[in-house]
């Protein structure tokens, strides 16, 4: 009776080769370029006004770089966010973590771009509000 | 069958030789044939399969990205869903990669909704297009969505660094 040999050893080649030829597969197949998106909420025309509940709401126009904002339904104390005002589209992320800061209610966008407007612009646009938690945006069509 | 064929002709192994249990090596001698571990070999092989197995992103299953058409680039990113992908390349509109027309992108967006919700799919709407081009561009697929009533548009971005929400 032959006694059985305990210091066996396993042939690791073949599960390398087959490593290999899955990862060759893997790497060519893999797509390096990721793709995310950034979501915006249309009116559609459910619902009347008298019946939507009256927050505060911020209204962007943006022609080329220039940009210009206004709050509407606003309280009287902080009336005075009312006016219109222009500034660049670069300082724009600055002004809505200020504007944030100061109305924490401030939860609906408005974006009306004008027809020249870069496509890059509007998206950077809907992202600066997306990272101060203006989560309701929307985009008006022209 | 002590003396079989393969047990002739099988190699000697290094590793066999150096094992304390039962040394296979020249009379228990260590031989001075250099042995490669495999083992961890194997291990980051492993690894490095899992690994890319798990990057595997669906979204780019949804969206072909296309030589002419750059995405924006954004912070605050979501993972992108399934739905209805509209494109614009060079100027013109192609609904899940078929050409479409200005005029008929509102009956053409109308078929592709129907379809989809008769498939008991959610229906989103993707907008894919270059960084550069003109809102002008991508307001009739807005005007027609609106139309069609499509709540929640999807603009196709690439990710910047920033964490996904």
């Amino acid at each position: 009776m032959s006694k059985k040999d305990l210091n066996f050893e396993l042939n690791l080649l073949p599960v390398i080769s087959l490593l290999a030829v899955l990862i060759c597969f893997l790497l060519l197949t893999t797509a390096w370029i990721h793709i995310a998106s950034v979501d915006v909420s249309q009116a559609i025309g459910g619902q009347s006004q008298a019946e939507t509940k009256k927050q505060p709401e911020l209204w962007i126009t943006l022609d080329g770089k220039k940009l210009s904002y206004e709050i509407k339904n606003v309280s009287k104390k902080l009336s005075r966010y009312n006016q219109k005002k222009s500034i660049s589209v670069k300082k724009a992320p600055k002004y809505f973590k200020k504007l944030k800061s100061k109305i924490e209610n401030l939860n609906v966008a408005l974006i009306s771009p004008s027809k020249s407007t870069e496509y890059a612009h509007v998206i950077a646009m809907i992202d600066s509000l997306k990272q101060e938690k203006i989560n309701e945006i929307g985009v008006n069509p022209l | 069958m002590n003396h079989s064929v393969i047990k002739k002709t099988q190699m000697r192994s290094p590793l066999l030789g150096l094992t304390r249990l039962r040394p296979k090596g020249e009379n228990g001698k260590k031989t001075l044939m250099a042995s490669v571990i495999l083992t961890s070999l194997v291990d980051a092989f492993s690894i490095l399969v899992i690994y890319l197995i798990v990057n595997t992103s669906t979204a780019n299953e949804i969206i072909k990205n296309n030589k002419g058409v750059e995405l924006p680039t954004a912070k605050s990113t979501i993972t992108l869903e399934e739905g209805v992908v509209v494109k614009i390349l060079d100027g013109k509109y192609y609904i899940n990669e078929e050409k479409v027309s200005e005029s008929r992108l509102l009956k053409k967006l109308n078929q592709v909704k129907t379809e989809f919700e008769s498939e008991n799919k959610k229906v989103n709407l993707i907008i894919q297009a270059d960084k550069s081009d003109s809102f002008e561009l991508v307001n009739p697929i807005l005007v027609s969505s609106a139309a069609t009533g499509f709540e929640k548009i999807k603009f196709a971005v690439t990710p910047k660094g920033g964490s996904k929400l």
